[in-house]
């Protein structure tokens, strides 16, 4: 209580002085004094005043109840206010680099606030990780000392191919500490590529976007002790050829195509079957599709064992790809499909993947959901079901009640489980199903959301 | 039916409150101590912690108690998680309508006692309040003066240049 009646005694002072002396209150005090000193002379005068109500703003700041708390309480007000996603590792942060000056802007505001917001935000390293070929020269130097010593993330993107050998030459001496690389470049020549991975070795996230140019690795000795290729834990191609160099893939545990230039053939697949052991999660994104002459006959398919893959996610295309696709993949071991084409009406196509989804399922997300399909999806044997339900329209089909009356529970132990994220109109929230539509089923283990 | 077993906090002001043990084991700080001092009828205390601000800290306790706990271990890249992100539910909204001097006092409390979803609501408070401000906006909503220097803030203009260019 004591501080307080004096913060306040201290701030009518403060106040009253600075509108008996400048005629200004005390807060407007520092604006005014510099609207003041236009002239160099004036400047130089009032310099030491200036100082001296700088320090004396510092510690008025500092009688603030907001900055009784902790740095890393403020630190943590700080990430939670500036709008990029602050609680995942930045390196990570799969589109950051196309929003740049969008990202770096967003510390503005706090860090001007006053000096220990300031040196709050500057003194906080994994906020300064991110160095681009977009970037001023002074400001890379600057965010690379801010940086100290923490994991970077690097983005060369579409700059002139000087900027980009520059850049080049800049970062390959930080390979240790470089852990991302993300590649935007039309006009990106495959030999700055190629120095680019090669040089940097440690890369754990790698995202290339419209680089249809790949690596130049001609002559390149993969057993070469020397000269060591990334092994990337996360790689995501987008608009892009996909490079044929096995060692890429011997690490990568997600893996995202999104639009790759070419036809993912079969010889694509068995690339990535035999040089990613580690493949946990593939997600293929509007991928070209094969003509049917060029699928062949499902049924003469060898099936493709991938022992780790827990997720596989298929959207954008047709759904002859789709079938072909999930009779290549021995699906037993996935947790999660998610399947989105542009054709799903069809009786066979529906009968054709049926069966190998059933089988293998454990759990289920299931976009572009509607009732017209609904009973083959929910009929699914399993004890965990999740279900992503868009576009739908239950009092449109009036079948809510009804929705889970075939669940049944696969025979085993352990708790039913079923979550249901529903994105449908407002007005139908009052029919959703409940846990009694399923028999056995607590209550707590069934879980609406949306 | 035996009673639910209570303990007695004592604040900083020498008011004492007694708890269901529950209730007061939403905060880490307190449960600890009960664990390493045993149960004992002596009152537990909160040298840091006013009486007002403990009566509003033991409202959320109250009101949270059935809530599962934050496991430590946490995973805050997962999407439900980032999602939540600056997201308060009505409860809490209505909760932490206080003044700013009692929310600073709550995150405060909240921090020393480890009641980490508290924390996180009294957070979150603020960082909606900073959202989409300008500093001048942001000073004045806390009552700061600008303390740089001229030159300071020149400097920190340039630093940023290149990125308000768009």
């Amino acid at each position: 209580m004591e501080q307080s009646f004096n913060r306040l005694a201290l701030e009518r002072l403060a106040d009253e002085t600075a509108a008996q002396v400048f005629g200004v209150g005390f807060n407007d005090l520092h604006s005014f004094i510099t609207q003041k000193c236009e002239s160099r002379e004036e400047s130089d005068m009032v310099k030491p005043l200036d100082a001296l109500l700088c320090r004396l703003f510092q510690h008025r700041n500092r009688l603030l109840r907001l900055h009784l708390l902790p740095d890393e309480i403020l630190l943590y007000i700080f990430k939670l206010a500036i709008d990029f996603d602050w609680t995942t590792d930045i390196t990570k942060n799969r589109v950051i680099h196309s929003e740049l000056k969008v990202y770096y802007n967003s510390l503005n505001p706090v860090q001007r606030v006053c000096k220990r917001w300031h040196d709050i935000i500057v003194s906080y390293a994994p906020f300064w990780s991110l160095i681009d070929s977009k970037m001023p020269k002074d400001v890379i130097e600057l965010t690379l000392a801010r940086a100290q010593k923490s994991a970077l993330s690097a983005g060369a993107h579409n700059v002139e191919p000087d900027e980009l050998r520059q850049f080049t030459d800049r970062v390959l001496p930080l390979s240790d500490r470089i852990g991302s690389l993300t590649m935007d470049h039309r006009r990106a020549e495959s030999e700055i590529t190629a120095l680019l991975w090669m040089g940097l070795p440690n890369i754990q996230n790698l995202q290339i976007t419209d680089v249809d140019d790949p690596p130049n690795f001609e002559g390149f000795d993969e057993s070469s002790d020397t000269i060591k290729l990334p092994s990337p834990r996360w790689i995501h191609l987008q608009n892009s050829t996909l490079p044929t160099v096995p060692t890429l893939y011997s690490q990568v545990e997600e893996l995202i195509l999104e639009r790759p230039f070419e036809t993912l053939t079969m010889s694509h697949i068995k690339l990535l079957v035999e040089s990613a052991p580690r493949l946990r999660i593939l997600r293929l994104d509007d991928i070209r599709h094969l003509d049917e002459e060029s699928l062949g006959d499902l049924s003469s398919l060898a099936i493709l064992a991938m022992p780790n893959l827990r997720l596989l996610h298929i959207s954008r295309t047709n759904k002859d790809y789709v079938a072909w696709l999930l009779n290549l993949f021995q699906l037993s071991p996935c947790r999660s499909i998610r399947i989105d084409c542009w054709d799903w009406n069809g009786s066979s196509f529906q009968s054709q993947i049926r069966d190998r989804i059933w089988a293998a399922l454990h759990s289920m997300t299931y976009s572009s959901f509607s009732l017209d399909i609904a009973p083959w999806a929910y009929k699914f044997q399993t004890r965990n079901v999740t279900i992503e339900i868009n576009n739908s329209a239950p009092d449109r089909y009036g079948r809510w009640p009804d929705f889970f009356t075939d669940f049944v529970p696969r025979a085993g132990q352990g708790p039913i489980r079923v979550y249901i994220f529903l994105k449908c109109p407002r007005d139908a929230a009052s029919e959703l199903p409940n846990a009694d539509c399923i028999k056995g089923l607590q209550n707590d283990s069934f879980v609406i959301m949306g | 039916m035996s009673a639910a077993p209570q303990v007695t906090l004592e604040s900083s002001d020498g008011e004492k409150f007694k708890v269901d043990k529950e209730v007061a084991e939403r905060s880490v700080l307190i449960k600890n101590m009960i664990e390493d001092v045993g149960e004992s009828d002596n009152p537990i205390p909160l040298p840091n912690v006013n009486a007002s601000v403990l009566k509003k800290v033991l409202e959320y306790c109250e009101h949270h108690r059935g809530d599962p706990l934050p496991a430590a271990d946490a995973d805050p890249s997962n999407d439900d998680n980032r999602k939540r992100a600056t997201e308060i539910s009505d409860w809490d909204q209505k909760f932490i309508q206080v003044d700013q001097e009692m929310l600073f006092e709550i995150i405060l409390a909240a921090n020393y006692m480890d009641i980490k979803p508290l924390l996180d609501v009294g957070c979150k408070t603020v960082a909606n309040m900073i959202k989409g401000k300008t500093p001048e906006e942001i000073r004045k909503l806390f009552n700061i003066v600008n303390d740089f220097t001229p030159e300071e803030e020149a400097q920190i203009k340039k630093e940023n240049e290149w990125a308000e260019d768009r």
